[in-house]
């Protein structure tokens, strides 16, 4: 038991020895990783010395102590490797090599470090310049090394082979190099297998092969980066053996998978940015080479190393950035998990704003008129609402509407939108008469709102002597601040409402969203999140329902305890709601290593993300409960959609990656009503029904449905139906 | 050439319209159609006299009230008071609208079972509660309010042998600055009473404290009254709380919101003088907002509020049946509908309108109803026009209490129609007939010829 706990402990140095090799294409993926270190040890010495160099700088950063998730990604190591593979390979085995080896892993460790805060600065990636720099250096010195002997490994593979495998390996490696395969795909792969010094056919297959595993998309920009360099160099007359004899393809290919589809989002506009860069790597390529010729040095990626950063730091200084070339936030290290988290994060929480406005009344109001309304919401303050309230028959007003009481807004309080401190307040202008407007005083009486800098919100036209606050006092999101009235231009009471980015009374308006409200319409009430009340929308806030705020408020540390029921098995669970340093939650399956990452922002619970294997109850409890607003309204339906790459099927998925930065054909729905509720005023329990469908175009191919039952002891039960294992999910403590 | 129609001389003294210092005089206006339908062919539809019920109306004045209580605090729940008027058509659309049930017998509470309303839904008020109806409400986990000791005693009894723990709150009675002080009704605030039923009820253990109640009166005319009431019950509720660690659930601020009928000898016009829902809603939300509960347990509001809600979607249409000149001098019309039917005109100056303009002329009368019966009066003395025989005349604002307190006396009681929202009338009670009396009466065998 305790020598396992150990293994678990130091199983990242592991892994990151794994991913070291992995990361030299971005990934972190361990079968790429372990295809890869296989082609290492085509030629056994350079393996080993790769292998030596990846886990010295390992154990190095473990000894120091940086930190684990950049020690178990391989981020520290990976130029540790680049560099130890061709020692390995140049250099007869023997204890000039082996302290070679050491201090050129030294050396480059460092490099990394202080590659990494440099070009960190400019938030731009260090890629493999760490490496450049040192096997130049090493490259150099170990020249004077006299006991360090020229290895003829390299040269005589046949013979190593013999040694190693016998005839019939040597048979099988000349069966492959004899494959009747064209030229210049022969090309292709050994400069694949070049970016690991090997230039052997099966190498390149391995590696090939391995990325394949790891992205579909990667693979795919390989092609297209190593071919339009193909068809470019043609087009100019420059020399195919260039390409043939220094393998030196392997550039365009980084440069293709970095640009195409690792720093950016893939899309029709980074697989095209990609074959513009294509020349530069070119120019580069051929100019560098005549520069380190003279000190007899390869260039190996420096062209890569220069185009890809110099490409970042121009996109960082665009003004107006487009949907179609977006620089990836979160690293995914998969082109199709940041493809597909960004797509999805952009319909569900795309919208998000770090503050959550709630409308300013209560009850349900119609927005009277809207942004860019065709009474006075125009030019530079069009991002305005008014909001009215109407009775059975639509008016706003009863009788004749002569009189402002006739009015039903007339005298209605109005709420603080968020919390802030009262920055200006404008009171003692009188109501006008119903049809009548103070043009000279527009917007009446007002209170205006600092949230944060640059962000205030605007409530005019109260009635005159209804203001309840005053200027520089703090008031919480909910506090009356006055009264529906009259004042300034309003021909009929009216509340205006707009957020600004400047405190003046006539400063313009800012396009900023409310956070959650309802609307309601004849076929019933939709919910909406970050978003715009539109002209003539009937919406209110969300009414909270006690028994939902309380049965889903995780506490940091809290334990939940629960059985997973189903004909085959009966499986228990234990979960921990954990909090990083980003206060991020999810809860935490130690012993299946699965996290749902949530947030509970008082108003709706959402999934944001989901980490581990899908055969999981977490799993299950990540699709049942993936946005629930913290009400209970019968009239509602809730639909969002759910990542495709956590949900869809692994086979569908390997089609759909192709075509990801093009067209997105799978979907994942999501759909969530609530169903039951035991009594309004003091429930016990409540019902909520939830539905997962994965869908291709709009054909469903599979549906899941999710009974949760919410009682007053916080214990969920989830029956869960459809495809899939059916069964229930209990909670037995929490 | 059609013969001029006969107007009785009147001396009418030449006033200009100047206004007294109770302003002008109101005029009577004709009604000639509800919600867009004539009134004549409505009574020679379903005959005369008849009752008129607007949807319409019953559904424009709920929003109007609910949404002068929601745009204030976020927890309000309407509850119909059903003596205000239980025909099952009316209540249906009060529940449509999000409204439960407030009962005070066993009969309302069946008939509010009856219309679909869940047991949660239900509010039993009264005092008279029998041993069977409680036994119901606790099954069916309604809120029993408790109005005296004897009822609390017999609650905890009937609790040892129920499967639910009885939901139950307490009428609290309380001095608002207002006369009449109603304290026949709950337990004392003032003096203790109320705490001391409430000190019973949670150490008995069997009973669920889930909120208080109230009720100041009725048609309360000041709505600083229901202030004064709300701040004693926010105070009784933090009271529970500190001393017993108990969060209720609501509080129920009863009725008694004044419609915009004029009570007989006031002065002025009702409809000038009696708070609007805004005023009512203001002083009871804000002394509940000011009382210091806890933002994210403010308890909920409950309001029972009936008679201002349904008044004015309630019409009696009916026709004069003669004219008379009293000995006194004093003119009089004998209508086809009296007390029997407008049981409100012994508190209200009800309003008389007829269905065609007859003459710009109006002039003092009596009003007396059908009935052979002396006290059969509607009005001692309205201006009215010069109606004659055969006339048709409407009284507005009946919608509360009339159809309920309504008397099977001397005659049948009528038809009520609802005008739905597009315009179509329902008979949602049919008007009686001798078998509909006869089937009650059981004739002893030695009467029978």
């Amino acid at each position: 038991m305790k020598l396992e706990q150990k293994i678990r402990k130091y199983s990242y140095l592991v892994r990151g020895v794994m991913n070291a090799y992995s990361q030299v294409f971005f990934s972190d993926n361990g079968w790429f990783a372990a295809l890869l270190i296989l082609a290492t040890f085509l030629v056994p010495a350079s393996g080993l010395a790769g292998l030596a160099g990846a886990s010295l700088s390992i154990l190095l950063a473990h000894w120091l102590g940086y930190d684990r998730v950049l020690i178990s990604k391989g981020i520290l190591s990976y130029n540790v490797v680049l560099v130890t593979l061709p020692l390995g390979l140049y250099f007869n085995p023997g204890f000039t090599l082996l302290l070679t080896v050491v201090f050129a892993t030294l050396l480059t460790f460092f490099l990394t470090i202080a590659f990494r805060g440099w070009m960190l600065r400019f938030r731009l990636p260090f890629l493999s310049w760490p490496f450049l720099i040192g096997l130049w250096v090493v490259m150099l010195a170990v020249r004077q090394f006299s006991s360090l002997e020229l290895s003829d490994a390299s040269i005589f593979d046949w013979n190593r082979m013999f040694q190693f495998g016998g005839i019939g390996l040597v048979r099988g490696y000349q069966w492959l190099n004899n494959l009747p395969i064209p030229q210049v795909l022969q090309t292709y792969i050994i400069s694949l297998g070049a970016v690991f010094f090997q230039y052997s056919l099966p190498a390149g297959l391995l590696v090939a092969v391995g990325l394949l595993i790891y992205s579909r998309i990667a693979f795919l920009l390989s092609l297209v980066g190593f071919f339009s360099a193909y068809i470019f160099y043609q087009l100019i007359g420059l020399d195919l053996n260039h390409l043939n004899y220094t393998y030196i393809g392997f550039n365009f290919i980084l440069m293709s998978i970095a640009v195409g589809g690792f720093y950016l989002l893939p899309s029709w506009a980074s697989f095209g940015w990609t074959l513009l860069l294509v020349p530069l790597v070119t120019f580069l390529s051929v100019s560098m080479e005549q520069l380190f010729g003279q000190f007899q040095l390869s260039v190996y990626a420096l062209p890569f190393n220069m185009v890809v950063p110099l490409f970042l730091y121009v996109l960082q200084f665009r003004q107006r950035k487009s949907n179609a070339l977006q620089e990836v936030v979160i690293q995914h290290n998969s082109p199709e998990k940041n493809l597909y988290a960004v797509a999805n994060y952009r319909k569900r929480l795309g919208k998000q704003t770090p503050f959550l406005f709630s409308l300013p009344f209560l009850g349900k109001w119609i927005v009277s008129q809207g942004h860019s309304g065709k009474y006075t919401h125009q030019g530079e303050w069009r991002h305005a609402w008014d909001f009215e309230k109407t009775g059975a028959d639509h008016k706003t007003y009863r009788d004749q509407g002569f009189k402002l009481p006739d009015y039903y807004c007339y005298g209605k309080p109005v709420f603080a939108a968020a919390s802030g401190y009262v920055d200006s307040v404008i009171d003692g202008i009188p109501d006008n008469t119903p049809g009548d407007a103070n043009t000279f005083q527009n917007w009446g009486n007002t209170v205006i709102l600092r949230h944060a800098e640059a962000l205030y919100s605007k409530y005019a036209h109260l009635q005159p002597g209804s203001v309840k606050v005053v200027a520089g006092q703090y008031v919480v999101s909910g506090q009356e601040l006055g009264r529906v009235g009259s004042s300034g231009r309003s021909p009929e009471p009216h509340l205006h409402f707009q957020f600004q980015q400047t405190p003046y009374v006539d400063s313009k308006t800012l396009e900023y969203p409310f956070g959650h409200y309802l609307q309601y319409h004849d076929n019933g009430i939709t919910f909406h999140s970050f978003d715009y009340p539109l002209e003539q929308e009937t919406v209110s806030n969300l009414e909270l329902n006690n028994l939902m705020t309380r049965s889903y408020h995780f506490i940091p540390g809290q334990r939940i305890k629960g059985v997973f029921i189903s004909d085959q098995q009966k499986s228990r669970f234990e979960w921990e709601v954990q909090t990083d340093i980003f206060n991020n939650s999810c809860l935490f399956d130690p012993e299946r290593d699965a996290k749902a990452w949530f947030v509970n922002d008082g108003q709706v619970f959402y999934m944001t993300h989901y980490d581990g294997k899908k055969d999981n109850p977490l799993y299950l409890f990540y699709l049942a409960q993936f946005q629930v607003p913290l009400i209970f309204e019968s009239k509602v339906v809730i639909q969002d959609q759910i990542p495709v790459n956590v949900t869809a099927g692994k086979w569908i998925r390997w089609w759909q990656d192709w075509l990801a930065p093009f067209y997105l054909f799978l979907q994942t729905r999501f759909e969530l009503r609530f169903t039951e509720i035991d009594d309004d005023l003091d429930p016990e329990w409540l019902n909520i029904r939830s539905k997962v469908t994965c869908q291709i175009g709009n054909d469903r191919m599979s549906e899941r449905e999710f009974m949760t039952h919410v009682p007053d002891n916080g214990l969920f039960k989830i029956k869960i139906r459809g495809k899939g294992t059916p069964g229930e999910l209990v909670w037995l403590e929490r | 050439m059609e013969k001029k129609k006969f107007e009785i001389p009147v001396i009418k003294r030449m006033a200009y319209n100047v206004p007294g210092k109770a302003g002008t005089q109101p005029g009577v206006e004709p009604l000639a159609e509800i919600d867009g339908i004539p009134v004549s062919g409505l009574l020679s539809r379903h005959g005369s006299p008849l009752f008129v019920v607007s949807e319409k109306t019953i559904r424009q004045v709920y929003q109007q009230a609910r949404d002068a209580f929601t745009s204030r605090y976020p927890n309000v729940q309407f509850a119909w008071s059903y003596k205000t008027n239980y025909l099952d058509a009316v209540c249906r659309i009060y529940h449509q609208e999000g409204s439960w049930a407030e009962v005070v017998s066993g009969f309302e509470y069946d008939k509010a079972l009856n219309n679909g309303v869940g047991g949660k839904k239900i509010i039993f008020n009264g005092p008279d509660k029998s041993d069977a109806d409680l036994i119901k409400a606790i099954e069916n986990q309604s809120y029993i309010h408790i109005d005296h000791f004897d009822e609390l005693f017999a609650v905890i009894r009937l609790s040892e042998t129920s499967t639910h723990k009885p939901r139950v709150a307490i009428r609290v009675n309380m001095d608002t600055g207002i006369y009449p002080r109603w304290d026949r009704f709950g337990f004392n605030y003032e003096n203790g009473e109320a705490m001391e039923a409430i000190d019973q009820i949670i150490k008995s253990g069997k009973l669920e404290l889930s909120g208080l109640h109230t009720h100041i009166g009725t048609y309360i005319m000041t709505s600083n009254a229901y202030q004064m009431a709300t701040d004693k019950m926010a105070k009784l509720a933090i009271k529970i709380q500190n001393k017993y660690h108990h969060r209720i659930k609501y509080i129920d601020m009863g009725g008694g919101f004044a419609s915009m009928n004029t009570l007989k000898g006031a002065y002025h016009n009702a409809s000038d003088t009696n708070p609007s829902f805004d005023q009512y809603a203001e002083s009871i939300t804000g002394a509940l907002l000011r009382a210091g509960f806890e933002r994210d347990h403010l308890p909920v509001l409950i309001l029972e509020t009936g008679r201002a809600l349904i008044d004015d979607a309630g019409y009696l249409a009916g026709q004069v049946l003669a004219t008379k000149r009293l000995a006194d001098g004093r003119k009089a019309l004998v209508l086809d509908f009296g007390v029997n039917l407008l049981f409100t005109a012994f508190w209200y100056d009800h309003q008389l309108h007829p269905v065609e303009e007859v003459s710009d002329t109006k002039d003092e009368a009596a009003l007396f109803g059908p009935l052979c019966m002396n006290i059969d009066v509607i009005r001692e003395q309205a201006r009215v026009p010069l109606l004659q025989k055969g006339d048709q005349v409407v009284v507005s604002r009946v919608g509360a209490y009339n159809m309920t307190q309504w008397m099977q006396f001397i005659t049948y009681r009528p038809n009520v129609v609802l005008i739905d929202l597009n315009g179509e009338e329902h008979i949602i009670r049919k008007t009686e007939s001798l078998e509909t009396i006869l089937k009650q009466e059981i004739i002893p065998d030695h009467l029978k010829s």
